[in-house]
């Protein structure tokens, strides 16, 4: 009898670990336009859930791009706000300017890497930050689009989505809306919860 | 009397024990999956916030050792920081307030902006001016270090990125004009002329 419980123990653990071990917390990216090796980084606050109904407005925009690029800051403004509307208006989100449930940033670093500090300092007096307590010091790399989602009325941050990636500097002016669609669609198809894949 | 106690597995508390452990492994091995996911998610979250979940893709490109660049433009090809939040256009400039004034001034200028005015100190500076329509235009301005200045551009009551960008476009080229030459010393010759 003893041997029995001692061998349905030890059976019954490796099966539940053997299970585990085929779902690692990992994400798929498919192909993007204008886009190589792109790595996603998706924080999702445990103890609440992002939601996919009410109202969204604009956060911060904050742009690190080397002087003189001749970008247009506002056109990328332009294009990464249309690619975050569709987007979280597809969700069942709606947009409004005055009061929003949630607040929607972004921060694109073409020039430089960004730390997680500077995201967070960005918000100003907007949200408390101060207990975004890091469990290391982080910074993303250069060439980074991040979007943050916080509730406006607590000023939580519940959701933040990184994308890390080579950008095709002589990708054509005409589809940069194109490129700015896909970047957004892959960080966002993660939004409200991530989907794992199995290996 | 003996008070020792005699420990035996024929015991009725050990066999009752041993009916609690089975019970008890029967409950948690089920919850094993559970638990050795969130495991998976920890060691993942290394590099990310207390109380947030972390799922990656790709190389680990989020580090968790070292510091970014400074949000703050040094030198040249240095990344420029520009952040647009409740209709405020921010950003720095690497000169001193007074350099940076009065380039934003002589900007004002060129856009033939009407109802120019402002003032500045060492630490701070204030421009303001409208547009032809009657648009409210204003400049912050605020000494970061001896030679960086934080600048706040806001155009219009809820704040314009498209004209803030085209005010802060002409502020650097401002700056980047090449400046008055100096006035030299004059000579003895013209001095008796």
């Amino acid at each position: 009898m003893k041997h029995v419980l001692t061998f349905l123990i030890v059976t019954i653990s490796i099966v539940c670990l053997m299970g585990c071990s085929t779902k690692p917390q990992t994400l798929s990216t498919e192909a993007l336009s204008g886009i190589a090796n792109p790595s996603i980084h998706i924080m999702v606050r445990e103890a609440q859930e992002p939601p996919v109904t009410g109202s969204f407005g604009w956060g911060y925009c904050l742009l690190k791009v080397p002087p003189n690029a001749g970008t247009s800051l506002s056109l990328i403004n332009k294009r990464l706000h249309s690619a975050m509307h569709d987007e979280l208006t597809g969700k069942g989100l709606i947009f409004t300017e005055t009061e929003p449930d949630l607040l929607v940033s972004y921060a694109l670093a073409a020039g430089s890497d960004i730390d997680a500090d500077e995201l967070n300092q960005t918000y100003g007096e907007m949200i408390d930050t101060s207990f975004l307590k890091m469990e290391a010091p982080m910074h993303y790399k250069r060439g980074v689009l991040v979007l943050d989602v916080v509730e406006r009325v607590s000023g939580t941050l519940l959701w933040r989505g990184a994308i890390m990636a080579e950008i095709d500097i002589n990708w054509p002016e005409e589809r940069k809306q194109e490129r700015c669609n896909d970047a957004i669609k892959a960080l966002f198809q993660h939004y409200p919860h991530p989907s794992p894949i199995e290996r | 009397m003996n008070n020792q106690c005699k420990f035996s597995t024929k015991h009725p508390v050990f066999k009752r024990l041993k009916i609690f452990m089975i019970a008890a492994l029967t409950c948690i091995l089920p919850c094993g999956c559970g638990i050795v996911k969130t495991a998976v998610v920890a060691t993942v979250a290394v590099v990310g916030f207390a109380g947030y979940a972390v799922y990656k893709t790709g190389e680990a490109v989020v580090v968790g050792v070292g510091r970014a660049g400074s949000a703050v433009a040094t030198g040249a090809g240095a990344a420029v920081s520009v952040v647009f939040i409740n209709g405020d256009f921010k950003t720095q400039y690497p000169d001193r307030v007074q350099t940076v004034w009065t380039a934003a001034r002589g900007a004002f200028e060129k856009a033939m902006l009407v109802k120019i005015d402002g003032s500045f100190d060492a630490l701070s500076g204030e421009l303001t001016a409208e547009t032809r329509e009657g648009t409210k235009i204003t400049l912050k301005l605020k000494s970061n270090t001896l030679q960086t200045t934080e600048a706040s551009i806001r155009v219009g009551m809820t704040g314009d990125m498209e004209m803030s960008e085209t005010i802060h476009t002409l502020i650097l080229q401002e700056l980047s004009a090449p400046s008055m030459p100096p006035a030299l010393p004059r000579t003895a010759q013209e001095i008796k002329s």
